[in-house]
C-alpha cells in the first residue's frame, strides 16, 4: 500500500495523476446522505473528505427555542438506529438537573428497552456491513431477528423505529409477564443464531479476508479523534460509559465490555456481536430482578430548569452520546448541546482511510457504523 | 506452503458451513409474508395517531376543547375550534390535526386532563394531496376509523 | 483515582483556579476557567495525561460567547471541562493540532457562532452550506440573551 503512496510523490511535490472521486451523497455504501470527496491514485486512496450537513434539521436551535418537553420526540430523531440512548440521556440530564428521583422500575424497564434498542441497532449494523462486503444473504437473517425486537419494541413502546417511550420520571408502559415472557422467549431464539452467525459470517474465509488487519485504529488515532463505542473498544480500550460512569440502573448488572486487540475491521465485528451476547444478559438479570412498584414518578405540572449547566453520558450504540444543557431558569433550555459519537468515528475516516484500497476503504468505512442523521443532527 | 493448503481446506470448509446455513433456510418455512395479500396482525401496543374518545354512556366526545394537547405538542399540528353547547360545556367543533407534522409521540394523549384522547390503531394511510392529510378527528371519529 | 490525583496537581500548578468535585455534580469532576491564549498549552498537557477530547461547544451568553471543551479519560471517565471565554478580537487559537478531531468541532463554532480559530487547517462550513455564511443560528438576539454569570454556573 505504501509504494503507491509514495511513487506518486515527486521531488516538487505535487502528486500526480491523481484523481478525484464523488461516492455519495446518495450511494447505498454511505448509509445515508454522505459524500465523500476521495482523492485516488489507481485504486489506492490518497485522500478522504467527508462532506456532510446535507441532513442537517439544527436540532439544537430547536432545543433552544421551545420549552424542554418539545425536545423529546426530536431525540428520536436523530440516530434512527438506537434511538433510545439518546431519549435516556436527555431524560437523565432533566431529572438530574431538576431533581426528580425515577423509580427503580422504571430505570430496569429503561435498561431492558435500551438493550433491545442495541440489539436492533447492531443486527441492523451487522447486516449492512455484509452488504457492503458484498455478502447479501446475512441481511437477510439479521433482519429477520431484527423483526422480533422491533415486534417487542413496538409492543412496549407503539412505535418500531423513532420511540418516544420515556417520560420523566419513569417510562410510559409497564412491561408485564406476557411482554417479559416475549423477551425471554427472544433471548432464548437470539442465543441459539449466534453459532448461525458463526457459520456464516466469523469463521467465513471471504469475510476473513476482506476484513483482517484492515483498516487499523490505534489507541493514539481513537484518543485523537474522540473515538467512542465499539470503534473504540475493538482497539482494545475497554471504554464503556455503562461500566466506567455507571447510569440508571447499570450499577446492579454484572456484565463485561469485550475489547477487540488489533482494532481492526474484524475485531469490531466481534466485539459487536459480543455487545449483543452481553446485552442480552443485561435483560435476562434486569428481568429476573426488576422490582416492584411505580412506573412513574409523580412530577409536578410545569417543571422549569434551574439556573446552571450540566452534563450527562450515556453508552449508546455507536459510543458515548453526551448532552450539554445550560439552563437559565426558565422552562426553555438556554443551550443545549448534542455530543454525537458518530460524529468523531466519521471525523477519524480522513487520517485511517489514507493508502487503503478503495474496497478496503468501503469496508472500513462500513465497519463504523455510522449513522449519518446524528453526525448531521 | 503448507500453511497455503491448510488455509485452503480451511477456507473451503468455512465456506460449505455457511452454504449449510443458506440451504437449511432454502428448506425451512419462508419468514416473509406476501404483503398486500397477507399482512401480520399489528402488535396491540402499538400507537397511531390520536382520535377522540367517546363516553361509552352517551355517546359524545368527552373532549372538552380546553387546548392543552394544542399547546403541548412539540409539533404544533393540532387546532381545535371550540364551542358551546346550550348549556355551556365547551366540545370541540373541529380538531384538525395536521399528519404531515405529526411525530406520533403521544404527548397530546397524555397530557388530556379527561382522557379525551387515546391511539388510533390505523397505519398505512396514503394520501395524494397534502390537505388530506389534514385530519378532522371530529368526523373522523364518526366515521369510525 | 491515584491517576486522577497526577492530573490535577499538574493541572494546577498551571491553572490555580481549577475546582474540583470529585462525585461530579454536575457530570465533570474538575472545571477551569481560563484565557485564549492558554488553551493550546492546557489541550497538550491534557493530551500528554492521556484524556481524550469528548466535544467542543460554544455558549452565547453576554458580553461575549464562552467556549466550553470536554475531556475524557477513558480509564475512569474522569471528565474535565475547560471554560474560555472569547476574547473581543472574536478568534481563538485552534487545538486541532493537538486534538485532530477538534477540526470539524471548530469548524462547526464557527459556522453557528461566528468565531474564528488561529491557526486553523481548514475553516469552511461544515454542516451549513457556503451560501449560508455568517448566518450563525445559534447566535441569540439581544433580548434573550443573558449575561455570563447567570447561567454558566458551576
Amino acid at each position: 500500500m505504501g509504494v503507491a503512496v509514495r511513487s506518486t510523490k515527486t521531488e516538487s511535490g505535487p502528486i500526480h495523476y491523481r484523481y478525484f472521486m464523488n461516492v455519495g451523497p446518495q450511494h447505498p455504501s454511505t448509509h445515508g446522505v454522505l459524500r465523500l470527496i476521495i482523492g485516488l491514485y489507481g485504486e489506492y486512496v490518497l485522500s478522504i473528505e467527508p462532506v456532510i450537513g446535507y441532513g442537517h434539521r439544527m436540532h439544537e436551535k430547536m432545543a433552544q427555542s421551545r420549552p424542554w418537553q418539545a425536545f423529546l420526540p426530536n431525540t428520536a430523531r436523530m440516530d434512527y438506529a438506537c434511538c433510545l440512548p439518546h431519549q435516556h440521556c436527555y431524560l437523565s440530564l432533566i431529572e438530574q438537573h431538576t431533581g426528580i428521583k425515577v423509580p427503580p422500575r422504571a430505570e430496569y424497564i429503561r435498561v431492558i428497552a435500551v438493550e433491545l434498542n442495541r440489539i436492533a441497532s447492531h443486527l441492523l449494523w451487522l447486516g449492512a456491513f455484509l452488504l457492503d462486503l458484498g455478502a447479501f444473504t446475512p441481511i437477510l437473517y439479521c433482519f429477520d431477528d431484527r423483526e422480533e425486537v422491533l415486534d417487542i419494541l413496538e409492543n412496549l413502546t407503539g412505535a418500531r423505529i423513532t420511540h418516544c417511550f420515556f417520560r420523566i420520571g419513569g417510562v410510559l408502559a409497564d412491561i408485564d409477564d406476557h411482554s417479559a415472557n416475549r423477551i425471554r422467549e427472544f433471548m432464548r431464539r437470539m442465543r441459539g443464531r449466534f453459532s448461525v452467525y458463526h457459520k456464516l459470517v466469523t469463521e467465513n474465509i471471504i469475510f476473513i479476508k476482506r476484513t483482517r488487519d484492515i483498516g487499523i485504529i490505534t489507541p493514539d488515532m481513537a484518543r485523537r479523534y474522540g473515538a467512542t463505542g465499539p470503534v473504540l473498544r475493538g482497539s482494545g480500550i475497554a471504554y464503556d460509559v455503562r461500566k466506567q460512569q455507571p447510569y440508571s440502573a447499570y450499577r446492579d448488572f454484572s456484565f463485561d465490555v469485550p475489547t477487540g486487540s488489533r482494532g481492526d475491521c474484524y475485531d469490531r465485528y466481534l466485539v459487536r456481536v459480543e455487545e449483543m451476547q452481553q446485552s442480552l444478559c443485561i435483560i435476562e438479570q434486569a428481568l429476573e430482578r426488576m422490582p416492584a412498584g411505580e412506573i412513574r414518578a409523580p412530577v409536578p405540572r410545569t417543571i422549569r430548569l434551574p439556573a446552571g449547566q450540566r452534563s450527562f453520558s450515556v453508552e449508546g450504540a455507536r459510543g458515548e452520546v453526551t448532552y450539554y444543557l445550560v439552563a437559565d431558569g426558565t422552562d426553555t433550555p438556554y443551550r443545549l448541546k448534542v455530543r454525537s459519537p458518530c460524529y468523531a468515528n466519521l471525523n477519524l475516516i480522513q487520517e485511517l482511510g489514507q493508502g487503503m484500497l478503495f474496497a478496503d476503504m468501503i469496508a472500513t468505512l462500513g465497519s463504523l457504523d455510522l449513522v449519518i442523521p446524528e453526525i448531521d443532527r | 506452503m503448507k500453511r497455503y493448503i491448510i488455509e485452503l481446506v480451511q477456507g473451503g470448509a468455512s465456506l460449505l458451513a455457511g452454504l449449510g446455513v443458506t440451504l437449511r433456510a432454502l428448506v425451512a418455512q419462508p419468514v416473509t409474508v406476501p404483503y398486500p395479500r397477507k399482512k401480520l396482525p399489528m402488535q396491540p401496543g402499538f400507537r397511531g395517531h390520536p382520535m377522540l374518545v367517546r363516553n361509552p354512556a352517551t355517546g359524545a366526545f368527552t373532549c372538552i376543547a380546553c387546548g392543552t394537547c394544542m399547546q403541548r405538542c412539540p409539533s404544533r399540528c393540532i387546532d381545535i375550534t371550540a364551542a358551546r353547547t346550550e348549556s355551556g360545556t365547551k366540545y370541540p367543533a373541529r380538531f384538525q390535526l395536521d399528519f404531515t407534522r405529526c411525530s406520533l409521540c403521544g404527548i397530546c394523549v397524555e397530557v388530556c386532563p379527561v382522557s379525551g384522547l387515546a391511539f388510533s390503531r390505523s397505519f398505512a394511510m396514503p394520501h395524494r394531496t397534502r390537505e388530506a392529510c389534514k385530519y378532522d378527528l371530529v368526523t373522523r371519529g364518526e366515521e369510525g376509523t | 483515582m491515584h491517576h486522577t490525583d497526577a492530573l490535577i496537581i499538574a493541572l494546577r500548578t498551571v491553572f490555580p483556579s481549577i475546582t474540583v468535585s470529585p462525585e461530579a455534580e454536575r457530570g465533570w469532576h474538575a472545571a477551569i476557567a481560563l484565557a485564549a491564549e492558554q488553551i493550546p498549552g492546557a489541550a497538550s498537557l491534557l493530551f500528554e495525561h492521556g484524556l481524550a477530547l469528548s466535544f467542543i461547544t460554544a455558549v452565547h451568553v453576554r458580553p461575549r460567547c464562552e467556549l466550553v471543551y470536554h475531556f475524557v479519560r477513558w480509564e475512569d471517565a474522569f471528565r474535565i471541562v475547560l471554560h474560555l471565554p472569547v476574547p473581543e478580537n472574536n478568534t481563538v487559537p485552534s487545538i486541532a493540532e493537538i486534538y485532530h478531531g477538534a477540526a470539524w468541532h471548530e469548524r462547526e463554532i464557527g459556522e453557528f457562532f461566528g468565531i474564528v480559530f488561529s491557526n486553523h487547517p481548514g475553516l469552511k462550513p461544515l454542516l451549513l452550506t457556503r451560501e449560508e455564511k455568517g448566518l450563525c443560528p445559534l447566535l441569540r438576539s439581544d433580548s434573550l440573551l443573558q449575561s455570563r454569570e447567570n447561567v454558566l454556573i458551576w
